[in-house]
């Protein structure tokens, strides 16, 4: 119950951006699909009269419907770049097949008889299409109409990763923020849509014969106008463009915050995190939403804005142990706070580079790191107890669990086990408080809003404060879980808005107030 | 009105037509009769160049089919075809008019030709605005004729126009075919695979085998002058039941004897009909009193049978 009143809530908060993704998503699906029509159905009459280009053609048809869509999407990018354009023609592509086979079948399935009377009557080759041909294979042709119109329901969600729009925006960002009633308020709009429509072009499919002409002449005419619903949503006009995630569209640590605490107006499209970088690179995206040790940041040539009035919480990263681990090798404190102090933002992005785009291994990039700042010792090969240490699922917590390794395998006898590639937060976190692991690396931020009971008010004070946060999470953390947060690394990964470097030096662009007093001044 | 002339049509290497030639009058009912395969149907489809042939000419009222467009070719010949092929998505009444629109016929006009033609096909009034799927095959195939005979085209190609009705529906269509005065002007030209339908049907009749021409020539002259064996074996089965139909009242009306004065439910005239159809009648009555100018006979069918007897033997002699 509570959790149908929280949804209806969302719905009610959210009423503008629903409204306005409906329209976009019912107007990428027939803007698509009525382009598909004017290619598919002439090219169904043609492979009926051309029976063996039949084949070929419905094979290549058939054959883009097998792509993956966001491989599709993927491949788009280069060429069309991002936003609605390649989002239609992906939806184009799918919406082909259907259409042409349902069309071909249509036509060629007509009794031969009925043709051949049609002829021997009089009538022309034109005549016989439009009186005979296409009226009988009408309902046939619908059927794949409404087969192309569901499909493209279904696909024009995944708009959303390419800044096209869409309900995919709530359904993706809520995935990302593991918000359920955001993720309804996609999902279940979407699946409407997807049943109405069916609905609707199944009572078009049956119509009487005698009608026929006049739907001929509504369908052209209602496409039209649905297509038309994509351009009603007015965004903020500007020169400027911003891509965000789905995630960041939703977090008050996001886009929210940006305009509340900031009030930043910019023009902005969801995009997927996958192809934002790029996008920003190739000139497509002004500003995007992103990480702030983020190895594409270095791989596109992009800064990040300072954060002057802090909305974005600090996420220092500092390695948490369990008290059971310390109080066994009370070595392993000292050893692990060496490295302090060593890592800022921009030496991390660097190591992220070197993982994610020149492909070293993590085991390379954390060994040469360490030699270079002289923390560097041969392992001992002791036969010490075995420590176990935890990584999430990403390149930068691989780097940092080879560091420790080393460190601990050069400054003791103990040996060493990791654990890397566990999913998430709430894997790593479980595995540490089960003894499964002795310690892994977390961010203060994480600590703070995903794992400890949440208060907001006293979150909101502390939140601006990377001390405050660290010494909090700290006290916590060691009350209610007995884990220890050691010395914090250096660099915080955490929010960041970024621009190229070379627009944001061009435009004396250097913190978020700054964008925004550039935006004000150039409407 | 419409004269073949050499013509030839091979599909894939199948020779389906070889070298034909023939004319058909202005007002003669030409049937072209085989079995199938023979070459028949792609005969009749070079009439109105549904299919061109490769070598040859058709002359259709003396023009060159090949100068022709095909398209007005085809206003002008009616068409009927074995499963009637009516537009399942037009009514009955827009089935009928299809023709009379293409000539941008008025209104008015097709409503009034539509509503002569449902009387003259005995049709229901209501039939209307029903769909085809909603007839039955009897009605379906008059719906069939009628579309045809629309904008009273003075040539009607049939293809086997009774080939897909049950026997009786079949003899009851055939008997209206016979009298329906809109067929009385026309040049028909029709196919079939029955030897009877030919010969009670047709003026002319065009055997064909193999894509050739075994004989072409009336009724008759098939049955009685047979150009070769293999015309003799495809009419051998049913020769004395077509001998009786191509035999007439007035032929054997010298050897028919009157068996006295009974009372009579019917009087024939013995100059419009054959002995078949006589025969027909009497199995359902005893005595028929037939007319020829003043001379009165009345016959059972035994009678018949003796005059029968007695006109072969005459003739096989003469023979």
């Amino acid at each position: 119950m509570e959790q149908i009143n929280s949804f209806f809530q969302f719905i009610s908060q959210e009423s503008d951006k629903l409204l306005n993704q409906t329209l976009q998503h019912i107007g990428l699906t027939f803007i698509s699909l009525l382009i598909a029509i004017l290619v598919a159905l002439p090219l169904g009459i043609f492979i009926s009269r051309k029976i063996k280009l039949a084949g070929p053609i419905l094979g290549v048809a058939g054959i883009l419907q097998t792509i993956p869509s966001i491989a599709l999407l993927g491949v788009m990018i280069p060429i069309l770049g991002i936003g609605v354009k390649p989002a239609i023609v992906a939806l184009f592509l799918y919406a082909l097949l259907p259409i042409i086979r349902n069309t071909y079948t249509g036509i060629t399935n007509i009794d031969a008889q009925v043709l051949e009377a049609a002829k021997a009557m009089g009538m022309s080759n034109s005549q016989v299409l439009t009186k005979v041909e296409l009226p009988l294979a009408f309902p046939v042709i619908m059927a794949g109409i409404r087969t192309a119109t569901v499909i493209n329901v279904g696909v024009a969600t995944l708009a959303a990763y390419i800044a096209a729009g869409g309900l995919g925006e709530f359904i993706f960002g809520g995935i990302a923020l593991n918000n359920t009633n955001m993720i309804l308020a996609g999902a279940i709009p979407a699946a409407l849509l997807a049943i109405i429509f069916d609905f609707l072009l199944s009572r078009l499919q049956k119509v009487n014969f005698r009608n026929i002409k006049t739907y001929f002449l509504i369908l052209p005419f209602l496409l039209v106008v649905l297509s038309s619903f994509y351009f009603l949503p007015t965004a903020i006009e500007g020169k400027m463009l911003a891509g965000f995630t789905p995630e960041f569209m939703g977090r008050q640590d996001g886009d929210l915050g940006l305009r509340k605490v900031y009030g930043l107006k910019i023009r902005t499209v969801v995009i997927s995190d996958a192809v934002m970088y790029r996008a920003a690179y190739e000139k497509k995206l002004d500003v995007i939403s992103g990480y702030s040790t983020d190895g594409r940041l270095k791989a596109f040539d992009l800064i990040t804005l300072e954060d002057d009035k802090h909305i974005f919480p600090p996420y220092y990263c500092a390695p948490i142990v369990n008290e059971d681990a310390l109080k066994n090798h009370p070595e392993l404190e000292g050893i692990l706070n060496q490295l302090s102090g060593f890592i800022n933002d921009s030496t991390m992005t660097d190591l992220n580079y070197k993982v994610d785009y020149l492909h070293q291994t993590p085991e390379e990039v954390a060994k040469d790191f360490l030699n270079e700042k002289g923390l560097y010792k041969n392992p001992r090969y002791g036969n010490g107890a075995t420590i176990r240490i935890g990584s999430k699922i990403f390149g930068e917590q691989y780097i940092l669990a080879q560091m420790y390794k080393i460190l601990i395998l050069g400054n003791s006898d103990l040996q060493v086990e990791t654990k890397t590639g566990l999913g998430g937060t709430k894997i790593c976190f479980d595995a540490l408080t089960n003894h499964q692991i002795d310690f892994y690396p977390e961010y203060t931020g994480t600590g703070l809003l995903v794992i400890l009971p949440q208060k907001r008010q006293l979150f909101a004070k502390i939140m601006g404060d990377k001390e405050q946060v660290y010494s909090y999470v700290q006290k916590e953390f060691n009350k209610n879980y007995h884990i220890k947060w050691l010395q914090p690394i250096g660099f915080n990964n955490t929010y960041a808005l970024m621009m190229r470097k070379q627009q944001a030096q061009n435009l004396v662009i250097n913190s978020i107030t700054d964008l925004k007093k550039h935006l004000e001044n150039n409407k | 009105m419409i004269s073949v002339k050499k013509i030839s049509k091979t599909f894939d290497k199948t020779i389906a037509v070889k070298q034909l030639s023939f004319n058909v009058a202005e007002g003669e009912t030409l049937i072209l009769l085989g079995t199938s395969g023979c070459g028949k149907t792609t005969t009749l489809k070079m009439l109105n160049h549904l299919i061109t042939p490769d070598e040859g000419s058709v002359f259709v009222n003396g023009k060159d089919n090949k100068l022709v467009n095909p398209e007005e070719l085809r206003l002008g010949i009616g068409y009927v075809l074995q499963n009637h092929g009516l537009f399942p998505h037009y009514t009955i009444a827009q089935n009928m008019a299809i023709v009379p629109q293409l000539l941008k016929w008025e209104k008015e006009k097709i409503r009034k030709r539509t509503d002569e033609l449902i009387e003259k096909l005995h049709l229901p009034t209501d039939i209307k605005n029903k769909f085809p799927y909603q007839l039955s095959g009897g009605q379906q195939q008059r719906v069939g004729l009628a579309r045809a005979l629309a904008a009273n085209p003075p040539i009607l190609l049939m293809d086997e126009p009774f080939g897909a009705l049950d026997p009786i529906t079949r003899n009851k269509i055939k008997s209206e075919f016979l009298t329906l005065d809109e067929l009385q002007n026309k040049t028909i030209v029709m196919v079939t695979h029955d030897v009877q339908e030919a010969f009670e049907l047709g003026d002319q009749i065009c055997l064909m085998d193999e894509g050739e021409i075994l004989q072409i020539g009336t009724p008759k002259e098939l049955l009685e002058k047979p150009k070769s064996e293999k015309v003799k074996n495809f009419l051998k089965d049913q020769q004395l039941q077509l001998s009786l139909k191509t035999l007439s009242l007035l032929e054997i009306w010298p050897q028919i004897e009157s068996i006295g004065k009974p009372p009579v439910q019917e009087v024939l005239d013995a100059n419009e009909h054959h002995l078949w159809s006589v025969f027909e009648k009497l199995a359902n009555q005893k005595h028929i009193l037939l007319k020829l100018k003043k001379e009165e006979k009345t016959v059972t069918s035994t009678s018949l049978m003796w005059a029968l007897e007695k006109y072969k033997t005459l003739n096989d002699g003469t023979n």
